[in-house]
């Protein structure tokens, strides 16, 4: 994959519904243990009554450019990719969890090393191959159980050319990923809307994640 | 038997049940997992997070009990002084025992002194963690030197134990007892920061007076 690319996600909360599709695909996609959730819709109701409506808002990683989990990991295993993406070295990763007291998201979840095998048939048999790695089976002891795991805008699959699969199967069609290096591209134009903002500005944590209010 | 020596008995016998029970928790937690903590991703660190920084403290505070006597010749500490550099030592042998129980991987301590993050306050800490532990045996060693070689004179097995510590040194006279108490008083003025100097003088100052 070229190095130019600088990946973004734009999500337009007049187009989300609210239907938690992206965190379905998210959890099927990266097959997550119970406990870490890489996306979540946070819902909040606004206004008095009879003036109400609710407001959608999904919550992958921030792909920070100023990120405060890298900042302070102690053996930097979190880092920041050429391309955008803040990764995490689950080889290298201590599992101290001080990256999850500092981001300010809560976008980052612990891997206790739970499963799903009550529920579903062969779950420890395969994992994602997250970061491009293939680990295969998920086995007690073995990374990424210890580690901490976040959203990694589905980097194995933008390796094969796929958006991120939150984005795929949006039904609202609220999300758009793409190259804002790229002056044309779809979200360097959505990037310059007068309804863009970001989360927590005031962190100075320079998202790549922006929202369309 | 006295009723007190029976109370000193029930009371080890207490803290006997305890430790066990401590040991067996030590065992499931590392062999399950922090699974077993009830922690989350929201609450991510725990009592063990706070315990290791009471020991830090604990451990920085003997450490400066011990300066009263060794650097500022403050006598009524003598007795003491050695005592509390022990301490310091082993509040901070349990403070990184509680951090490494914290650890999602154990196995991975040692990854703290191979990378570094510049920016890591926590990589910082490790490695200031170190210098202060070997500074504390240095000092413990020395502070200890001269009733270990009065033991390496002795005979048994704990003679020639001692003697290898002592390097075989035999030299008592008051000279060498100056020089040892010389050392630990520099070692200190040295290696802790001027402004931890100039605080402990002024309090030295304030204490002396009152
Ligand atoms: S959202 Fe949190 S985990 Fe993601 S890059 Fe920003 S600080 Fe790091
Ligand atoms: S938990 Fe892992 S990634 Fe997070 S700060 Fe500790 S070593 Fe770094």
């Amino acid at each position: 994959m070229s190095t130019d690319k600088k990946w973004a996600m734009v999500i337009d909360l007049q187009k989300c519904i609210g239907c938690d599709a992206c965190t379905v695909a998210c959890k099927a996609e990266n097959r997550t243990p119970p406990g870490v959730t890489y996306n979540i819709v946070i819902t909040e109701e606004r206004g008095t009554f009879p003036n109400v409506t609710k407001v959608h808002l999904p919550r992958p990683c921030m792909q920070c450019d100023q990120p405060p989990c890298v900042q302070v990991c102690p053996v930097k295993a979190t880092y920041k990719l050429e391309n955008g993406i803040t990764a995490i070295d689950y080889d290298r990763c201590i599992g101290c969890r001080y990256c999850m007291t500092s981001c300010p998201y809560g976008a980052r979840y612990f891997d206790f090393g739970l499963d799903y095998s009550q529920e579903m048939v062969g779950y420890n048999e395969v994992q994602a191959p997250e970061y491009g790695i293939d680990r295969g089976k998920r086995e007690n002891g073995k990374s990424p159980i210890g580690n901490v795991r976040k959203c990694t805008f589905c980097y194995h699959r933008l390796q094969r050319g796929e958006e991120p699969a939150c984005v795929e199967v949006c039904p609202g069609d609220a999300r758009y990923f793409g190259d804002l290096n790229d002056p044309e591209s779809v979200v360097s134009k959505l990037a310059a809307s007068p309804r863009v903002f970001v989360l927590k500005e005031e962190m100075g944590t320079k998202p790549r994640v922006i929202y369309l209010k | 038997m006295k009723s007190s020596e029976r109370l000193t008995k029930a009371w080890y016998g207490v803290l006997v049940l305890l430790m066990a029970f401590g040991g067996w928790a030590i065992i499931e937690r590392v062999q399950a997992g922090l699974v077993v903590t009830n922690l989350t991703s929201d609450m991510t660190w725990g009592a063990w997070v706070a315990f290791y920084i009471f020991f830090v403290g604990l451990s920085v505070g003997s450490f400066l009990l011990s300066t009263m006597f060794f650097v500022f010749k403050m006598e009524k500490y003598q007795k003491i002084s050695r005592d509390a550099l022990l301490v310091a030592i082993l509040s901070m042998g349990l403070a990184m025992c509680f951090i490494l129980l914290d650890l999602g991987r154990m196995e991975r301590f040692w990854h703290t002194l191979r990378y570094w993050n510049f920016t890591s306050m926590l990589a910082w800490e490790v490695r200031f963690y170190a210098i202060y532990i070997g500074l504390l045996t240095v000092e413990f060693y020395f502070s200890m030197r001269q009733d270990l070689i009065r033991v390496a004179q002795g005979t048994g097995w704990q003679a020639s134990l001692v003697s290898f510590l002592t390097f075989g040194s035999t030299d008592l006279t008051d000279k060498s007892k100056q020089r040892d108490h010389k050392l630990l008083k520099n070692f200190r003025l040295n290696w802790n920061s001027h402004c931890y100097f100039r605080s402990s003088r002024g309090g030295r100052y304030a204490f002396c007076r009152g």
